[in-house]
């Protein structure tokens, strides 16, 4: 369970997240949406125990993230949307070196479902540099499931994924809260939020606009109601929809 | 378009002038503005002019090369530049790259711009970089020269380097030329290495033997009677020609050398004019290739440019799932290093330094060398020491890179900072325990009369050995503590322009001297507890054990100086709020 209270981050005069509460239980997905600048993934860093907030607090698991940082950190996995590899260490040595961080001694047996899944069983002996960038990207969710943690948070996971990758990927989070984990998933993807996500919150220079199930964020914000994510997105931060440029 | 060209670097460069003007408001760049200013004041500026020694009451006398020694140096200059154009045709690529920046070859590529006329723009463009590395130069080998005057050489190295310039693009056209004809890179270079085979085998023949090799003024004489004589007068006359403006005694030689070298230039010039060759993928391949590396020496990444690995790195040793989580570091730091950082590379370098010096020692005639052994292994020993850790400065600066990664890692904060440590220690200890093993074998080989008081410097180094990586590790704490207390000191920006200039170099000498204030701090309790029970011990117990006792004592103190240090940097590396560092 992640559980976030009074969360407020400032840098220097300017707050960048003023006075955010939420909580996502156990089998949840939350998606976290927002406008370019609206707090997101300040709100992502100072939950995942990255940079400091400058007040509030957050609890991972039942574990104060500020009091028990370490503690906290073994039950969740952060999935950044850049992945960031070793240049030296293969698919199967990223894996190594991240088992000995969470001290995982089973991790070859883990690692295999992990890997199968994520259709990179045969990669295992490649360096990054051989790998696409969807192929990293599943690298990284490999590496962040490996301690099956509880407590999950995707920046943009989608980014560089093929249909294929896409569609398993989906599952995945899907599956994984089947399983019993809170994620939050921040994305600018309407869709995919819409699709996978079971509530949503909504930020808006900083502060929490809406938060909730999709159901009662569209009833709240709708004028219809087979009015979709983005038109109730657009109506929660007021920003009105551009109409689309055409050439002359 | 040369007023859209103009436009574009008049623009550039009054926006880059304003740009690090206006960061003069910070006081990182404004101190460190006038640390650098007072540096090329003190140091380059005022000593590059100064002719003649300035102290009061010293005579006038040239410090540095007059016009003789200019004169003695003359001959020589051509083959040099010679050798420097083979070089381009020996190990030049075969694709015709000019060198454009990214957004460069994105505007300007696509425009209705003539491939002649982004040759032209380009050869204007590099006059600034020529402009600028003509006046350093001067500035740099002008330092005590007594010939010539200052502007005279400054326009004798651009002619230098705008011939070389030319020559280099001119070049890797022909090559592309030569390329698209069915001579692959291979065989150009064959053919220029067969070609200068034949020549040197002409040469071996040909040249008349030197009548005198015994003294280095004899064989110094000989070169110049030879390169002033056909046929290698005739070979090297354009590179004379080049060369000859710079070396002007006068201004009336200035000029008359001027006409000719110009004139070369001007061929050049007309060679990379008229050729026409398709520069424009090889040139855009150049392009990101240099933003790549630019961009990871932004964010100090070393060895920046290179290509990524392709072939898995051999582990050092298995790593388990379970134990202790910074050995992890270690492990894929030496993975990241390669089969060569492994002990046994270690034990065959003492070995062979073993053979070495024993086989130097082995004959009297060899036994001078011994000393420079001794000596270098001395120096090398105490340059390791105090420099290596600011040579691994920049792989301490990936600390803030990385950092929003390695923060999510269930580990205390000591536990990364140690686990960063770990290999930097690691590798400057094994070099430190070489120099002192090449300084112990080197010393023992040359006095074996006194093998007693070896035997002492042996106990002594051996001392100093056990002490060495508390105190590597105590270094090297000092530039990771730089980046943690000090990050927009540490770390250029990645996204502001202007990574270098004066205020940069005056940044990097304060940090410096920030090092060295803060290393003797450090040293100096060590210091003073070992002179202390040194000066005890000796006196109620004997040398030896006083020894053993101070070697104990300084090691004990700067083992709890690091573990302190690694603590105390763990907490900070805890409560750093890298928000203010990155992007957010």
């Amino acid at each position: 369970m992640i559980e976030v209270t009074g969360l407020t981050k400032r840098y220097g005069e300017f707050t960048a997240v003023r006075d955010l509460s939420f909580t996502v239980q156990p089998g949840e997905v939350m998606g976290l949406v927002g406008p370019n600048g609206a707090g997101k993934t300040t709100t992502l860093r100072c939950a995942t125990g990255i940079i400091p907030p400058t007040l509030g607090s957050v609890w991972i698991g039942g574990v104060d993230l500020k009091e028990d940082p370490v503690g906290a950190k073994r039950r969740l996995a952060f999935m950044p949307d850049e992945p960031r590899l070793f240049d030296h260490l293969t698919v199967e040595q990223h894996l190594n070196f991240v088992a000995r961080l969470h001290n995982v001694a089973d991790w070859q047996s883990r690692a295999e479902p992990i890997l199968a899944d994520l259709e990179m069983a045969d990669k295992r002996a490649l360096l990054p540099a051989e790998l696409s960038r969807g192929m990293k990207q599943k690298l990284v969710i490999a590496c962040g499931l490996l301690h099956s943690p509880s407590v999950i948070f995707f920046d943009e996971p989608l980014t560089g994924l093929d249909p294929g990758g896409i569609r398993r990927m989906k599952e995945t989070m899907r599956r994984l809260a089947r399983d019993g984990a809170a994620i939050i998933l921040s994305s600018h993807l309407l869709s995919l939020v819409e699709e996978v996500c079971s509530h949503v919150l909504i930020l808006k220079a900083g502060e929490k606009v809406a938060d909730g199930s999709i159901a009662d964020i569209r009833a709240r914000f709708a004028v219809a109601p087979e009015a979709s994510l983005e038109d109730v997105f657009f109506r929660a931060t007021e920003t009105p929809a551009a109409p689309p440029v055409l050439p002359p | 378009m040369t007023g859209a060209f103009l436009y574009l670097y008049v623009t550039t460069v009054r926006n880059s002038v304003v740009q690090r003007l206006q960061r003069l408001r910070q006081p990182k760049y404004l101190f460190g503005a006038i640390a650098g200013a007072a540096y090329f004041y003190y140091f380059v500026f005022g000593r590059a002019f100064r002719n003649y020694d300035a102290r009061p009451g010293a005579a006038p006398i040239p410090v540095g090369g007059g016009p003789d020694v200019m004169a003695w140096i003359e001959p020589f200059a051509a083959p040099v530049l010679a050798v420097v154009v083979l070089l381009a045709w020996l190990l030049g690529n075969s694709r015709a790259a000019l060198q454009f920046t990214e957004p460069e070859t994105a505007f300007l590529f696509p425009a209705p711009v003539s491939r002649r006329t982004l040759i032209h723009y380009k050869l204007l463009r590099g006059q600034l970089g020529i402009l600028v590395s003509a006046f350093f130069m001067t500035l740099l080998f002008r330092r005590g020269s007594a010939s010539g005057h200052a502007l005279q050489q400054a326009a004798g190295w651009w002619v230098v380097f705008s011939t070389l310039n030319l020559h280099f693009i001119a070049a890797s056209f022909a090559r592309q030329q030569l390329f698209e004809l069915g001579l692959n890179p291979w065989r150009q270079r064959l053919l220029v290495g067969v070609a200068l085979l034949l020549l040197a085998v002409a040469g071996w023949w040909w040249l008349p033997a030197p009548a005198d090799s015994s003294s280095f003024e004899a064989i110094m004489a000989y070169a110049q009677h030879l390169l002033g004589a056909p046929p290698l007068s005739w070979l090297l006359l354009p590179f004379r020609l080049v060369v000859r403006p710079y070396f002007a005694a006068d201004a009336g030689a200035f000029f008359l050398a001027l006409g000719p070298a110009l004139l070369v230039a001007l061929a050049h010039y007309f060679w990379v004019g008229r050729a026409d060759v398709a520069f424009e993928e090889a040139s855009l391949e150049l392009a990101a290739k240099r933003a790549k590396i630019v961009a990871d020496l932004r964010e100090g990444r070393w060895g920046a440019g290179r290509r990524a690995p392709t072939k898995p790195r051999p582990e050092p040793f298995r790593l388990r799932g379970r134990g202790w989580a910074p050995l992890a570091f270690l492990w894929q730091n030496l993975v990241a290093l390669g089969p060569f950082f492994r002990l046994r590379t270690w034990l065959i370098a003492c070995l062979a330094m073993f053979a070495l010096t024993s086989w130097l020692g082995a004959d009297r005639g060899r036994a001078d060398y011994l000393v420079l052994v001794v000596a270098f292994s001395g120096m090398l020993s105490l340059a390791a020491l105090l420099g290596g850790p600011l040579f691994m400065r920049r792989e301490v600066q990936q600390t803030l890179t990385q950092l929003d990664i390695t923060k999510a890692y269930p580990l205390a904060g000591w536990q990364i900072v140690l686990g960063q440590l770990l290999s930097p220690i690691l590798l400057l200890t094994f070099l430190e325990w070489f120099f002192l093993l090449s300084f112990i074998l080197a010393a023992g080989a040359t006095k074996k009369k006194i093998a007693f008081l070896v035997m002492l410097g042996a106990g002594g180094i051996g001392g100093i050995a056990f002490i060495v990586p508390p105190l590597v590790g105590l270094l090297l704490c000092l530039p990771y503590a730089g980046v943690l207390y000090f990050p927009a000191w540490a770390a250029t920006p990645p996204n502001q322009a202007g990574g270098a200039g004066i205020e940069v170099l005056g940044q990097r000498l304060i940090f410096m001297l920030g090092y060295l204030i803060v290393l003797v701090v450090a040293l100096l309790p060590a210091a003073a507890a070992g002179g202390l029970v040194w000066f005890i011990a000796q006196a109620l117990i004997g040398q030896i054990t006083a020894f053993i006792l101070t070697t104990l004592t300084v090691s004990v103190i700067l083992g709890a100086e690091l573990t302190g240090c690694v603590w105390w940097l763990g907490g900070k590396l805890e409560r750093f709020d890298l928000s203010t560092e990155m992007p957010r």
